[in-house]
């Protein structure tokens, strides 16, 4: 037995049942990774949490950066003086990080550089379902994808050791089924680094690609990446599997969870058919799909997303000139393109109702629909959500003026649902700004305002909002500053200290201090700044009006600063503590159900039983929030004397 | 059908453990000395959103992933969820359905217009897939029991109970409630467990 208390840091020989992204962080571990840095992002978050976790036992530093760019360039830094290391960061979070990343293969990575990419097809939990395998084309660099924990675990191991031996970096692109499925891994031993932790500046070319050196740094990153081709060609990481005891009536070429789904999906459908399963997808081993294309009448590539691998098989298939072959991609029979298949995930249903197409057999699948109406659940924001009461004062301020709201990302998002309908222009993190200033061009006489967390302001706000009092746009700004950065599941940012009541901190962000957004704006030049508690909507919409008048009068940015610790974070912690405040309850003796409570404050604790609004003892976390948005004088909202939380 | 496998979808809301449930399943498996995978789907975050798992257990390299129509076992949290959920559910499969209603926010900012089904209908609409339907006040029964957070292993005492397609036995399961349940909580969950196994098939 393993001596530590936690399971993944376990001896080899081990078992254990890990999600993708644990597993990820066994890989580190055993490939001996030495740095590792990144900011948090479904669906690679809990890699984050767990490399914190358990940082001091194993010796990985690991830091939480402010943005993906920043997490890269520190941890392929760390790597060119000698030290295994790793980032990671979800899809959309290489687009932050790509004016770096592209630069990577140039260089001469001594110490070897693991990125593992967290796509998310669906999509889940992102403002966009990018396929970021055309990436590794952009950038020259491998791309693998395993299809299970184990796989994970591995691929990780075998991308450092050749990220080591070639001195290059190497991509695991997971999507979210990978990183958040959970499956057996099998541990193996621990490495330790033996690579020398020193600086040549002058490696192999050096690391400053500039017109006059660019030729053969891009000559090296070519030829690494034909080391990756005959690597793949000569057999690495492909695996060819024949399902069903008849002949194979079909031929799949496919890689990722997708592979594991078709698996499904072929046992369901009662079909014999072979799958050559792809680990490495670029540089693509044409030679060994060249052969399995011609064994087969038809083939099909299943791919999620784009047609990455149909466009390079194509290409290589007319390079040998190649013809005669039923190569199904995307398009139809006819090659007619079929928008439906670049969409969403391809999970065990819907290939077996792709297959049972393609094989003109029946659809064995039965199923039973509920003919009731199912009334959707989208998520919305937490009882006692500071965000909440800012958005009621927002509204009412916004409509009252005639204006807009534009978005950022977080949380605060949600803000866009009814009955809120705050944030109405999103593109990525850190846009609201922006977006605002571009608006006040449009719309020079509307009043327009914003919304940004207090992550998102470290990670790339800023920029946009230096813009906007450099070049005089006016608007107002809401700061959301809730102490952490929630909707990933609480990872510390610059903000985060004392006030971030009930944070999970571990580590060096313990005894954090929490760095001033005040100051920092006072530095930037911006001269209304003004901090209301969350909670009192009045002194929220003071604020706020007196932010657009000041922003009209002086054609300025004007920002107000909400705080109020994120209530889930700060409840279940007291929850845990047994000191969790009374939940409120309704006196119907006063009540007169104008239901203002339940549909325009909309509390997820403030329910309609009965034709009467109901507050639910579980979900209500005390705060009181709702009591100011009832119009009665004498309110009938009120707070239990007796109540026992079990 | 074999009793080395099996296919269950696990559904609730945000907080409510969906997790949790999922782990304690998926190690009562691995117990029994079986492959088993799993897979949580959650999406944005989860704040009071839908929760999904689905564990695949003697499905060796297979997606965790329920096809529609070929979950052997559904256990849902919420009520409501285990409407959503019927897709998965197996002809003559079994439902276990905690009878807990929580409202979404379509429901509760439409004065009226979008409609919480009741308990009756969400049970009637089940029998049409199955017989094996199985509606449990866990939240109440745990709550008597000092401690609402064991919901989930009432459920699971009443899954246990009601069926014999589990391919792990009952020692083995509660093995796995006292290995993945805090340690000053498996007194209260064994209760939970025991009360959970009264629940008859109604
Ligand atoms: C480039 C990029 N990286 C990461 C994410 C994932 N993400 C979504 S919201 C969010 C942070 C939100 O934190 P904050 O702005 O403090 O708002 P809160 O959720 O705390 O209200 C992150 C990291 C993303 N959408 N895009
Ligand atoms: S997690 Fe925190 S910030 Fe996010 S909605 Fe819930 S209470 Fe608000």
């Amino acid at each position: 037995m393993s001596k530590s208390k936690f399971p993944i840091l376990g001896d080899a020989g081990t078992e254990e049942i890990l999600i993708g992204n644990e597993a990820f962080v066994r890989g580190m571990y055993e490939a001996g990774v030495e740095v590792a840095a990144a900011y948090p992002g479904s669906p690679t978050s809990e890699i984050g949490v767990t490399l914190s976790a358990i940082s001091e036992e194993s010796g990985i530093y690991f830091e939480f950066s402010t943005n993906e760019k920043v997490a890269l360039e520190l941890a392929a830094s760390a790597s060119i003086g000698g030290v295994p290391a790793c980032t990671f960061m979800k899809s959309v979070g290489l687009n932050v990080a790509s004016d770096s990343f592209v630069q990577l293969s140039k260089f001469t990575l001594k110490g070897g550089l693991v990125i593992i990419l967290g796509d998310d097809p669906g999509p889940h939990s992102s403002q966009n379902e990018q396929d970021n395998r055309y990436y590794a084309r952009l950038a020259k660099v491998p791309l693998l994808e395993p299809s299970n924990s184990q796989e994970a675990k591995d691929m990780i191991v075998f991308a450092m050791e050749l990220s080591q031996k070639w001195k290059m970096p190497v991509v695991i692109r997971s999507t979210t089924r990978i990183c958040h499925g959970t499956g057996m891994v099998k541990f193996g031993a621990k490495k330790s680094s033996i690579i020398e932790k020193k600086f040549e500046p002058d490696l192999e070319g050096g690391y400053i690609p500039l017109p006059g050196t660019l030729r053969p740094l891009r000559i090296k990153s070519l030829n690494n990446l034909k080391k990756w081709e005959k690597l793949a060609n000569e057999g690495a990481l492909i695996e060819e599997v024949k399902v069903g005891d008849g002949e194979s009536q079909i031929g799949i070429i496919t890689s990722g969870h997708t592979f594991a789904a078709t698996l499904s999906a072929l046992r369901i459908l009662g079909v014999s058919a072979t799958i050559l399963k792809l680990g490495i997808v670029y540089p693509l081993p044409m030679n060994k799909i060249v052969d399995f294309l011609q064994r087969f009448k038809k083939v099909k590539i299943l791919e999620e997303l784009d047609p990455f691998l149909e466009d390079l098989i194509k290409v290589g298939l007319y390079e040998r000139k190649i013809t005669g072959i039923t190569l199904l991609g995307k398009s139809s029979e006819e090659y007619e393109f079929e928008e439906e298949e670049w969409l969403g995930e391809y999970d065990t249903t819907r290939l077996v109702t792709m297959l049972a197409k393609i094989l003109d057999i029946k659809n064995p699948i039965d199923f039973l629909k509920s003919e009731i109406e199912v009334p959707a659940r989208p998520p919305q924001l937490c009882p006692g959500c500071g965000h909440r009461t800012s958005f009621m004062s927002a509204k009412e301020v916004i409509e009252e003026r005639s204006g807009f709201s534009m978005a950022d990302i977080g949380c605060y998002s949600l803000g866009y649902l009814p009955p809120y309908n705050q944030g109405l222009v999103l593109y990525s993190m850190g846009s609201g700004v922006p977006s605002t200033s571009g608006m006040s061009k449009a719309l020079p006489a509307t009043p327009l305002m914003s919304f940004i967390g207090d992550s998102t302001l470290f990670h790339a706000g800023l920029p946009g909002i230096i813009n906007a009092v450099w070049n005089r746009h006016k608007q107002v700004l809401m700061v959301m500053d809730n102490g952490i950065t929630a909707m990933t599941g609480h990872q510390p940012n610059p903000n985060t200290g004392k006030k971030s009541l009930g944070a999970p901190l571990t580590g060096k962000y313990m005894n954090q201090k929490s760095m001033s957004i005040d100051s920092i704006l006072e530095g930037i030049g911006v001269k209304f700044i003004k901090r209301v508690p969350a909670y009192d909507q009045k002194q929220v919409t003071n604020a706020l009006n007196e932010a657009f008048d000041f922003a009209e009068k002086n054609n300025t940015l004007a920002v107000v600063i909400q705080e109020e610790p994120c209530a889930l974070m700060r409840s279940s912690a007291e929850r845990r503590a047994g000191t969790l405040a009374n939940p409120f309850y309704i006196d119907h003796a006063i009540c007169r159900n104008i239901q203002r409570c339940l549909t325009e404050f909309a509390c997820p604790a403030i329910e309609e039983i009965d034709e009467k609004v109901e507050i639910n003892v579980d979900l209500c976390i005390g705060c009181g929030c709702c009591v100011q948005n009832c119009p009665l004088i004498e309110k009938p909202i009120k707070q239990m004397e007796d109540f026992k939380r079990v | 059908m074999s009793k080395d496998r099996l296919k269950v979808h696990i559904s609730g809301m945000g907080g409510q453990g969906v997790g949790a449930t999922s782990r304690i399943l998926t190690y009562a498996s691995q117990l029994a000395g079986l492959s088993v995978s799993s897979m949580e789907t959650h999406g944005l975050a989860q704040r009071g959103g839908v929760v999904v798992s689905d564990i695949a257990i003697g499905y060796g390299r297979e997606s965790p992933l329920c096809a529609n129509g070929e979950a052997d076992v559904l256990l849902t949290l919420e009520a409501l969820e285990a409407l959503r959920s019927m897709v998965k559910l197996r002809k003559d499969g079994i439902a276990v359905v905690n009878t807990t209603k929580y409202q979404p926010l379509s429901v509760r900012i439409s004065r009226g217009e979008v409609k919480y089904p009741t308990l009756e209908e969400i049970k009637q609409e089940l029998k049409k897939r199955t017989p094996n339907v199985i509606m449990v006040d866990a939240d109440k029964t745990a709550r008597n029991l000092g401690i609402s957070l064991a919901m989930n292993v009432v459920l699971i005492g009443a899954l246990c109970a009601n069926t014999d397609i589990l391919p792990f036995t009952e020692e083995q399961l509660k093995e796995a409630i006292k290995a993945k349940i805090p340690q000053k909580f498996v007194g209260v969950n064994m209760a939970a467990f025991s009360k959970g196994k009264e629940t008859k098939i109604s």
